[in-house]
């Protein structure tokens, strides 16, 4: 990684002469990225935040943009912002979704994150991923860049979700909690 | 073999240390307004741009301080060339509109309605009076948008508005298309309700008129 970040700048150069995406030094760095923070990552099961870009978002949003949360998703269906947060909240995740990239310092500061997965271009990824390597970070990015009416892959952002709180562990935990809670409640009863 | 091969790595470094530390001292002199010093910098900064953020987020936990200076080097190297150039536009960044804007998002950026809840309305009035084509942007990537529409046809300069981390980044994507780029730096980051100095700006955009 860090001969990577050394060359950085000269290999972009060096792919562009031969007309190749240089894009793909972005991606290759945060592929290593991610697997460096993965096994720290895994065992982090606090304060887990998903951070989303605003450019995922439908051109027609009507959301609000709060200056501490980012914008308030109102799920309404037109992007995947929705989908994404609710298998978030199943999984235990807090879903920011903001506006730029120095807006994720702000999070940082307020809310304190233990742990967190980014969705964003390859550029801004490397990039953000190198700020915050305060703390074990995941990166997905995003299908087509342009920032406007971008895409990502849901079950991508799911399955980094999966690695630290897979669905199924939960359901079982939460089935205990409620059987537990009905023999204390039969108990009472008698 | 190996011999040798340990040597060119360790001249290579050395090398590399001793262009740092001549750019070093351009940024810390007076030849930074000298627009070739500049950009000498300037291309030094771009070629450890990475391993030197990192010794900056080592040292001052934040790369504002780095990407403040290197905007600032770029501003001094590309300020002649700028006044040149015949076809402007002023890009602007989305995080400076009012937090109940209405406007609506299309292929050529966010079309202001002039409502004067931000100092859009403002820079809308400065850029008609100067000359400018103003594109609102949602983030950095949008700028190849703009620049494929036909609107932007025959532009050879961009005035970019934004946080000098974006400023940096988009003179660097736009480094090998025969633009010539200037930075305005917003007062604050944060992507969040940011303004610039109106003031300033006017300032500037009456040089770039006077110089023509």
């Amino acid at each position: 990684m860090f001969i990577l970040y050394l060359f950085y700048s000269p290999l972009k150069w060096f792919l562009s002469i031969f007309s190749i995406n240089a894009l793909f030094v972005d991606e290759i760095l945060v592929e290593i990225q991610n697997a460096v923070y993965l096994e720290k990552f895994k065992k982090q099961t606090e304060r887990k935040v998903v951070l989303l870009p605003q450019c995922l978002r439908s051109s027609s949003c009507q959301a609000r943009c709060d200056p501490l949360f980012g914008f308030i998703c109102t799920k309404c269906g037109r992007c995947d912002i929705g989908a994404i947060m609710e298998q978030a909240e199943l999984r235990g995740f807090k879903v920011f979704v903001v506006p730029g990239s120095s807006f994720v310092k702000k999070i940082f500061k307020e809310y304190k994150p233990t742990s967190c997965i980014g969705v964003a271009c390859p550029v801004e990824l490397s990039e953000s991923m190198q700020k915050t390597s305060v703390i074990p970070s995941q990166g997905v990015y995003l299908i087509n860049d342009g920032c406007f009416e971008t895409r990502v892959s849901v079950s991508d952002v799911i399955e980094k979700m999966e690695l630290v709180s897979p669905l199924k562990t939960i359901i079982e935990q939460e089935k205990k909690v409620s059987s537990c809670a009905e023999s204390q409640g039969d108990g009472l009863n008698v | 073999m190996y011999d040798e091969l340990g040597r060119f790595v360790v001249f290579g470094i050395l090398f590399s240390f001793l262009l740092l530390l001549i750019a070093f001292y351009i940024i810390h002199t007076k030849l930074q307004n000298n627009a070739l010093f500049a950009s000498y910098a300037a291309r030094i900064f771009d070629f450890f741009y990475k391993p030197l953020l990192m010794v900056y987020i080592f040292i001052y936990k934040s790369p504002d301080k780095l990407h403040a200076k290197m905007a600032e080097i770029k501003n001094n190297a590309h300020r002649k060339k700028f006044i040149k150039t015949k076809n402007r536009i002023i890009i602007a960044p989305h995080c400076m509109r009012h937090i109940e804007c209405r406007a609506k998002t299309t292929r050529t950026g966010i079309q202001c309605t002039g409502c004067g809840k931000c100092s859009f309305s403002e820079i809308r009035k400065l850029a008609e009076k100067y000359n400018y084509k103003l594109y609102i942007i949602t983030g950095s990537s949008f700028v190849k948008h703009i620049l494929k529409h036909p609107d932007s046809e025959g532009t050879d300069g961009v005035l970019a508005i934004g946080c000098t981390y974006e400023i940096n980044k988009g003179m660097r994507e736009l480094k090998g298309k025969n633009l010539v780029t200037y930075g305005i730096p917003l007062l604050s980051s944060g992507c969040y309700n940011t303004d610039i100095d109106l003031e300033f700006f006017e300032k500037e955009l009456i040089y770039f008129e006077d110089a023509k």
